[in-house]
């Protein structure tokens, strides 16, 4: 059977990919940071981000996942869907503004209008099709995909550390974003993580790791210009962690998750773009480095899939792993009262809020969405600002800084 | 509570089941089924559709058809392009019908002049 990777030539150097589609900085002498354009991506840069599916038919049923959601997003949003939402929430006695409601019940008073309730089947109904198209391709090719695994575990590049007498936290090993297993609980879960994200749930915004290698090129780095170490924490199936690693190809960079299964294929994937990531099984909120010992520390999409108590304990964590002067983007969703993001306390907004904690299977989202992290990276002893979203959206990337 | 642990090997560890696979959305779970069947059937189709395209590439070009090749055929840039947009245009078309604005119908039609609707 074929190599999934190499369906259709993948480059083997990731040197050469980065020489051809980068220049190499100047502002910081002592560290190579590497400029890419995440919108202007050089032929190879593609052939070594894409996903490879061996069969055709496979590859179809993805781009139809696609499509739906591109429709979806699209149709949701668009001016006729608003003004029909809005005449049915005031044709039934509803207010446009604030509502004293809770999320569950806005929600239901929606899918009660019969395009939000279509729309509503549409989206989950999609979602679970394109997981389950996906893990039927894993499983079918089961022997492929783990042999594929087993070569670079120990080969590398870039070390994998899993951590068999590590307690999982219960919280982490729940059903999120209704993936079948979860994080931790299917041998192939990085794998589908990251194709189905590329290949169908961004609509073709991040076919090749765009949204990733946007938001490593736009991160701040300390003050005093070099950056040897970085962390990314909850790297899931690695894409950030590697686009640092394009950005900063001399640094020493971990992307650490709890999930075994996604480290072991976030580790495999940096492997065959020949990046040497390290990858380990392991907590954010018990990360087992050293004190003091990272530049730059990096999160996106974390903290909305912890508890409350664990989000406050990343935060002393990484206050202690960090280096003084060291720098930590922290990216995550909106809190639910920011009017950017189309959420807010009204019914509309609040029934988003609860489409996505109760049907997009988010069980730490719905206390996020109404708390603080900022203020608790404030009272880890972090100076915090919050800067534009790099990627032009609403969710604002946070910089932490460690006081010098 | 036992501790949670994971597999040395693969890395996989017990995981606590979701009830998402349960839910209706519509008035009855029969039209929440019909509704996703629906869906995976409008997937098998547009699957297939664009298997019909690689093959005609690859007939119109070469007159012939290798299996290998099929499977490893990769459209060009225009071309994906051009599939995407009819892959949409498809979507549109089919799901925006349940979507549709609906009303309980007046017991006599409509009165009352509307603009019309494009130029001939
Ligand atoms: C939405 S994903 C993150 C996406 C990823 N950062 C990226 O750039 O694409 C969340 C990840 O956090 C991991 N996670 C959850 N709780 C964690 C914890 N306490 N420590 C480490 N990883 C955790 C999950 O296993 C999952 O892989």
């Amino acid at each position: 059977m074929t190599d999934h990777l190499n369906r259709r030539s993948v480059l083997a150097s990731a040197v050469a990919v980065a020489a051809a589609t980068a220049t190499v900085g100047e502002a910081q002498a002592k560290t190579v940071d590497v400029k890419i354009d995440a919108n202007n991506l050089s032929p190879e840069m593609k052939k070594k981000h894409a996903v490879r599916f061996p069969k055709l038919d496979d590859e179809g049923r993805l781009n139809f996942s696609e499509g739906i959601r591109r429709w979806q997003l699209a149709d949701k949003e668009g001016k006729a869907a608003v003004a029909g939402r809005q005449a049915y929430l005031e044709s039934t006695g509803h207010s446009l503004g604030e509502t004293k409601l809770s999320h569950e019940e806005a929600w239901n008073v929606l899918m009660q209008y019969p395009p939000y309730a279509a729309r509503t089947r549409i989206e989950w109904a999609n979602h679970d099709l394109m997981y389950e198209n996906m893990f039927s391709h894993l499983h079918k090719n089961r022997d492929m995909y783990l042999a594929a695994m087993d070569a670079t575990d120990k080969a590398g590049p870039g070390k994998l550390e899993l951590n068999p007498d590590m307690a999982l936290p219960e919280y982490t090993t729940h059903e999120i974003h209704r993936m079948p297993g979860g994080y931790v609980g299917d041998p192939f879960a990085g794998f589908a993580y990251h194709w189905t994200l590329t290949e169908a749930y961004y609509g073709g915004s991040s076919r090749y790791d765009e949204l990733h290698t946007r938001m490593a090129q736009a991160c701040r780095v300390p003050a005093t210009g070099d950056v040897n170490r970085i962390l990314d924490i909850g790297c899931s199936a690695g894409m950030s962690t590697t686009a640092f690693k394009e950005r900063f190809p001399d640094a020493e960079v971990w992307g650490i998750d709890v999930a075994g299964p996604m480290v072991r294929y976030a580790h495999h994937r940096s492997a065959k773009m020949r990046l040497g990531c390290n990858f380990a099984q392991r907590l954010a909120e018990d990360s087992k480095f050293p004190d003091n010992h990272f530049d730059v520390v990096f999160d996106f999409l974390l903290t909305h899939e912890v508890t409350i108590a664990a989000a406050k304990k990343i935060a002393s964590e990484m206050f202690r792993v960090m280096r003084p002067g060291a720098v930590w983007m922290h990216n995550d969703l909106p809190r639910e009262d920011n009017p950017k993001a189309g959420l807010g306390h009204t019914i509309e907004g609040k029934a988003h809020v609860w489409n996505t904690h109760r049907h997009n299977y988010e069980p730490w989202y719905f206390r996020y969405a109404q708390d603080d992290f900022p203020g608790m990276l404030k009272a880890a002893g972090f100076d915090v600002q919050v800067d534009n979203d790099p990627r032009g959206g609403f969710i604002a990337a946070v910089y932490a800084t460690k006081p010098v | 509570m036992p501790e949670i642990k994971s597999d040395p090997k693969t890395g996989v560890a017990p995981f606590i089941k979701g009830d998402w696979n349960k839910a209706v959305y519509l008035d009855s779970p029969h039209t929440d089924n019909l509704m996703t069947a629906f869906l995976g059937l409008s997937g098998e189709h547009w699957a297939l559709r664009r298997r019909m395209m690689v093959l005609e590439t690859m007939l119109a070009k070469n007159k012939s058809v290798d299996l290998a090749a099929l499977e490893a055929f990769e459209p060009s840039a225009e071309q994906k392009v051009a599939w995407d947009a009819e892959r949409d245009d498809f979507i549109k078309r089919i799901f925006t019908v349940f979507t549709r604005e609906t009303t309980k119908q007046t017991a006599d039609v409509p009165t009352g002049a509307t603009p019309p609707t494009g130029k001939l």
